[in-house]
């Protein structure tokens, strides 16, 4: 190793707060040894050099000076300091603590904490960025299962780019978290334009009750895109379809008990008992079984009702009938007893389905969501285990990734609703089955933890509120506490990332998107001024069309009699 | 008030240095009447006034200089509680004339650094050949005490104008006299700056500052 060549960052003073942290001394003329910034010490291991990676925690002034030299705001501290002999130039110097990452072992892919703090006095160097680069990312640009998200944060765009492990994520899943607007959304357009480069082809859906995802549509028509499948020889153009509020269907026969109970709120319990009787046995009719209407489900419950208490009955069930009626055959909108959607249009590899729930009530958007993910995860089950289709859906042969856009609407904290069941199910198994799910959510806080805690990877941004920082801080071990200060701090669009798919948390800048970003802010005044001068306008064009001379000679309008 | 040549930088010494306590604590004795033609007036060895003290080879034209930080009256008969055969000065000259001369005043200089002086007898007029802190050589036994004129002291902390490197004003040694185990030093040290404000108006919000640090650090930090 030629020590020469590396830049030194100080002098190891010596152990620091905890075990893994040391304090070393640098007047850091630069300015380059900034909070959340590496550094690396030489250790020797195996016969074999080792250079352990540490981030600054901590940056103290060690040679703070006294309060009278800064009483006058007019007069630098550092003139008084220089005038009493000590140079301008060496005015300040740095007492700096780092916490010890370890040393990657490229062989097991991972940091290898030493605990083997350096020696006082021994030289510290800054970590350059070319070797962070490597240590800080599993994956090489342009790998398959890549995926470039921005550059290390502490350094210039571009100098360090962090590239995240598309392959954790789509098995292990991910989070990203933080208070509205700072960049969820943002950041998970730059995920999804990774997913769909040519190196990863990615089957993707985007369930988006916000209606904010349509501009990936200029996925399709990107040159850098065509370029890079130039390059590889391949054809390949990604596809993106966004389906119509229309398309959103869900078929009747899809609907379990547990559905139906959740659509049809407030029932007694003899209408839930009435519901369930009529509901099985008409499942149990063949032919009613893959194929039912609003209408089959109430004669099966009228027919199935009556016994000791008749007159009770009638009642109760008139009032069930009534909510089926509300709910299955008057909103023909959402459910259909033939129609729904097809998991082969859905998914396919070089895909990128977005599913736009905004015109549908909140319960309609939760059994939207919760059916698709029970068939699609089922679809999945039964490919991995060679099973033949059931329930006249399909099998799906290759694996798939789910991004949820409000993951707090659909898995919520302290609250039971449909698809939270199926999302606990798919978190838990979904890695066996080549199933992925991707969570957004402005508030971790309302926010199932189990789900949370199931997600691997999390990228989190800025989060202002207590009770979610929290809420992260509980949820996600994988990052620090230290870092975890840093949450209100950030600005939007830059990101703590952390877990399966990097190989240390890491602070990073996200990366300028290719496609246009859809979920910007509203500008109302803009909006405001826009709206009022077109009114203006078209007010000041009745007023010409109705008091302005004729302007042919036709004379078709006659010039108003001025009175 | 400026140097016109060698000769009048030497003025009119005050006394002789008659013994040392360290590298840079001196005791100087100040001249009695019968030394010297004229009598040294007690301003000129007052507190806190700066120095010089010759080297012997003063062709080299550096000096040692000082500030005088205490002083001390020597009396030969302190303790010998003796009839006295006179009691005023007027009659002791004519009984006993011996007695006088050993009586002495003595001046504490505490050592600040050295400055060279040009061929011409002004001195250096920038950074060049002064040092501000424990000088390089000692002073010797017997070498002549001269008072600063306010020329020379301007000269002793100018260092060239101010620049992005560094301001013009330098009193690098304030520190080892807040910093030193004896008394009276940062007494001398708000003296010195008395001195210093009227001959750097530009610099008079940063002198006020060292002025208030070390007031607070005399007045206030021991009473907390
Ligand atoms: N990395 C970035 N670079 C440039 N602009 C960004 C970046 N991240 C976010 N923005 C801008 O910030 C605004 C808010 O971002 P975004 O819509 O992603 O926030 P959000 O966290 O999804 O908010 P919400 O919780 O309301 O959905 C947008 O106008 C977006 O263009
Ligand atoms: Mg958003």
């Amino acid at each position: 190793m030629n020590g020469m060549a590396h830049k030194l960052a100080g002098t190891t003073k010596g152990p620091g707060d905890t075990p893994h942290e040391f304090i070393f001394i640098s007047t850091d003329p630069e300015n380059i040894l900034k909070h959340g910034e590496y550094v690396w010490y030489a250790i020797e291991k195996n016969n074999k050099t080792q250079r352990v990676i540490a981030r600054i925690t901590e940056r103290v002034d060690a040679h703070g000076y006294p309060d009278t030299f800064l009483s006058d705001p007019l007069i630098a501290p550092q003139d008084i300091a220089a005038i009493m002999g000590y140079p301008r130039e060496q005015s300040t110097i740095y007492e700096i603590s780092a916490a010890i990452m370890g040393y990657f072992d490229t062989d097991v892919g991972a940091f290898i904490n030493p605990w083997i703090p350096p020696l006082p006095g021994s030289p510290v160097f800054f970590a350059d960025s070319a070797m962070l680069a490597e240590a800080l990312s599993r994956k090489r640009q342009n790998d398959i299962g890549s995926a470039w998200i921005g550059d290390l944060l502490t350094r210039e765009p571009g100098d360090a780019p962090i590239i995240i492990d598309m392959t954790e994520i789509t098995s292990s899943h991910l989070a990203v978290i933080a208070s509205t607007g700072s960049g969820k959304s943002y950041l998970a357009g730059v995920l999804i334009e990774e997913l769909m480069r040519p190196y990863n082809r990615a089957s993707v859906l985007i369930i988006d009750p916000h209606g904010e995802y349509s501009t990936l549509q200029e996925l399709t028509d990107l040159a850098e895109f065509r370029a890079a499948a130039e390059q590889q020889r391949t054809a390949y153009q990604p596809e993106v379809r966004i389906f119509k509020p229309a398309e959103v269907k869900v078929r009747l026969s899809t609907l379990e008990i547990g559905d139906l109970r959740y659509l049809l709120p407030d029932m007694t319990e003899k209408q839930q008992y009435l519901l369930e009787k009529g509901f099985k046995k008409m499942t149990a009719d063949p032919r009613l079984k893959k194929k039912w209407t609003g209408r089959d489900l109430i004669q099966a419950i009228s027919e199935n009702a009556g016994g000791e208490n008749e007159r009770d009955d009638t009642s109760t069930v008139g009032a069930l009938e009534w909510k089926i009626e509300a709910r299955f055959i008057e909103n023909t909108l959402t459910f259909d007893p033939v129609d729904h959607l097809d998991l082969r249009d859905i998914f396919k590899p070089g895909q990128c389905s977005v599913l736009p729930l905004h015109e549908l009530d909140d319960r309609n958007q939760q059994v939207v969501a919760a059916t698709l993910l029970r068939r699609a995860f089922r679809a999945r089950e039964r490919s991995v285990q060679k099973k033949e289709p059931t329930d006249g859906d399909q099998n799906l042969d290759y694996p798939i990734f789910i991004l949820i856009e409000e993951a707090h609407h659909f898995a919520p904290a302290k609250a039971d609703v449909i698809s939270l069941r199926i999302l606990k199910q798919i978190l838990a198994e979904g890695r066996k089955f080549g199933m992925g799910i991707g969570l957004i959510s402005q508030r971790p806080g309302k926010l199932d933890a189990d789900v949370l805690s199931q997600c691997q990877t999390q990228c989190i941004m800025r989060i202002v509120n207590e009770v979610d920082q929290n809420a992260v801080a509980a949820s996600v071990e994988s990052v620090g506490h230290e870092l975890l200060q840093n949450l209100p701090a950030l600005s939007k669009g830059q990101v703590i990332i952390s877990g399966a798919a990097v190989n240390t948390p890491v602070l990073c800048r996200v990366r300028k998107r290719v496609t246009k970003h859809g979920g910007a802010s509203i500008d109302a005044p803009m909006n405001w001024v826009e709206s009022f001068n077109a009114r203006t306008a078209a007010e000041q064009r009745r007023n010409e069309a109705t008091s302005a001379p004729p302007s042919n000679t036709m004379g078709i309008y006659r010039k108003r009699p001025t009175p | 008030m400026t140097l016109n040549n060698f000769a009048d930088a030497y003025g009119n010494p005050v006394g002789v240095i008659v013994k040392s306590d360290s590298h840079i604590r001196y005791w100087a004795q100040i001249y009695n009447g019968n030394e010297t033609v004229l009598p040294v007036e007690p301003q000129e060895y007052a507190f806190g006034r700066y120095v010089r003290v010759e080297y012997p080879n003063t062709a080299q034209r550096r000096q040692l200089i000082g500030i005088i930080y205490d002083s001390m009256l020597l009396n030969p008969s302190f303790g010998s509680l003796g009839p006295r055969l006179a009691s005023d000065d007027s009659q002791r000259a004519i009984f006993s004339p011996d007695y006088l001369s050993e009586r002495a005043v003595l001046i504490g200089i505490i050592a600040i650094g050295s400055m060279e002086y040009l061929a011409n007898g002004e001195p250096s007029p920038d950074s060049i050949g002064k040092e501000q802190g424990a000088p390089s050589f000692a002073a010797e036994l017997g070498a002549k005490v001269f008072p600063l004129t306010e020329s020379e002291i301007y000269a002793f902390h100018f260092y060239g104008e101010s620049s992005e490197a560094a301001p013009a004003l330098h009193i690098a040694y304030i520190s080892q006299l807040l910093s030193a185990p004896f008394g009276l030093l940062p007494q001398a040290a708000l003296r010195i700056l008395d001195q210093l404000e009227p001959m750097f108006p530009n610099y008079q919000r940063h002198l006020k500052i060292i002025r208030r640090n070390i007031l607070w650090k005399q007045s206030i930090e021991p009473a907390r």
